[in-house]
């Protein structure tokens, strides 16, 4: 480096500045940011785990995921039409529903990610009703199953405010998917595959479900 | 090139050519249980003959139905394997897969067009059985979930090998290299059918 900036090279000049700078500053360090919470550490993590549940978990996952790709069939502002419901259906859900179901929620729920799944695949065009219901349902019994048996502000803020995060990330990114792709290539195969996807949707549920029937303490 | 460099490319090559078999994929955990999914419906050969000639039919039969097969077929037999995971009894399972063969096999050969309902209700049919042949022999320590993506894309890559191969009869005289095809199929069918394979 010495022998270059010697010679009058401007790049070496910028090279050698910035060497400098970044010693200095590895001399000083501070916090990592990026995994350091000492001041809300606790939160974060609670926030995180929250929205782990919905984003994580397969059998929440994949259900959300099937109610994105209907929407996003359904039309280009398919989400945005059923959003309002579908934060309605999350909250009630959430806050009223959640403390009465049991462990029967996480078949029920998949079944119905299944029926939605298969909606998606096999319709060609779908009638409103099935996207307003798919999403209502699919927002009570998601909240329901995240909060499963868990009484009304038991846990956190911050691990509730995850999980409506994720109920609503999960949906929001597939539908935008679909449609985004569906706007940008307007080929009509684009619109096949994306039925093949939900189809692939539906029936990984079916055998989750019948693996959760058969043996639920191997997917425990 | 330093003469150290050599020796160091020279080595990772030696050991390279001297590998042995990667043991970490035992068939647990989620990549086992992908692949376990993944190369269930793809090394059985009875069932590879099938669902490629779901995909030849769906080529046959033109749109709709080349999209709507490989549809239905994974859905249903997805659901064919949920009753083999739960220990539901099928009867002539093995029948019904080869049977499946022989069946589709000659619609490809005699390109046989029939209304997509009909196409769509002998296909998922038979896709039952396939279905519950593979969840019937699921291994235990795979990873359910992986095991269903595998199994899933597995199908649906035989479809799509299917089509491409389908795709030929929009070529001069493909369609005789596509039905050629059909009939190969129905005797693979045929031979697993009358114990022959």
């Amino acid at each position: 480096m010495i022998k270059l900036v010697s010679g009058g090279s401007q790049w070496a000049a910028r090279f050698r500045h910035s060497a400098v700078v970044t010693a200095v500053f590895s001399l000083t360090p501070s916090s990592a940011f990026a995994h350091a919470f000492s001041a809300g550490a606790d939160k974060y993590a609670q926030f995180l785990e929250g929205s782990a549940v919905a984003i994580t978990v397969p059998s929440m996952m994949l259900p959300l995921a099937a109610l994105g790709v209907l929407l996003g069939l359904w039309r280009q502002d398919g989400m945005v039409k059923v959003w309002p419901l579908y934060l309605v259906t999350v909250l009630i859900g959430g806050g009223g529903l959640a403390p009465f179901v049991e462990a029967w929620i996480i078949p029920a729920f998949i079944g119905l990610g299944l029926l939605v799944a298969t909606a998606a695949a096999l319709a060609p065009k779908l009638p409103s009703v099935v996207a307003f219901l798919g999403a209502g349902l699919t927002g009570l019994a998601g909240a329901s199953t995240a909060l499963e048996g868990h009484a009304f502000l038991e846990l956190p803020f911050f691990t509730y405010l995850g999980i409506f995060f994720g109920l609503n990330l999960t949906v929001a990114f597939s539908a935008a998917v679909v449609s985004a792709s569906l706007q940008k290539w307007s080929v009509g195969w684009l619109r096949i595959a994306w039925r093949v996807a939900a189809s692939w949707i539906a029936a990984i549920l079916v055998l989750y479900l019948a693996f959760l029937i058969s043996a639920p303490d191997v997917l425990s | 090139m330093t003469k150290r460099s050599v020796l160091v490319s020279s080595l990772t090559f030696a050991f390279a050519l001297a590998s042995s078999q990667v043991m970490a994929h035992t068939g647990e955990g989620i990549t086992g249980g992908f692949l376990s999914g993944l190369t269930h419906p793809i090394l059985g050969f009875d069932h590879v003959v099938a669902m490629v000639a779901v995909g030849l039919w769906g080529a046959f039969l033109g749109r709709p139905a080349i999209f709507i097969l490989p549809i239905v077929f994974p859905l249903v037999m997805a659901f064919g394997g949920a009753l083999g995971v739960m220990g539901v009894p099928l009867p002539a399972v093995e029948i019904g897969i080869a049977l499946s063969g022989v069946v589709l096999g000659l619609l490809v050969l005699f390109a046989v067009k029939a209304p997509l309902w009909i196409a769509a209700v002998l296909v998922g049919a038979f896709a039952i059985f396939h279905g519950h042949a593979h969840g019937t022999e699921l291994p235990n320590a795979a990873n359910p979930f992986a095991y269903g993506i595998g199994f899933v894309i597995g199908t649906g890559f035989l479809h799509l090998v299917g089509i491409f191969i389908g795709e030929a009869v929009r070529l001069p005289k493909g369609q005789y290299i596509v039905r050629a095809a059909g009939a190969v199929i129905a005797a693979i069918g045929g031979a697993f059918l009358f114990g022959f394979a």
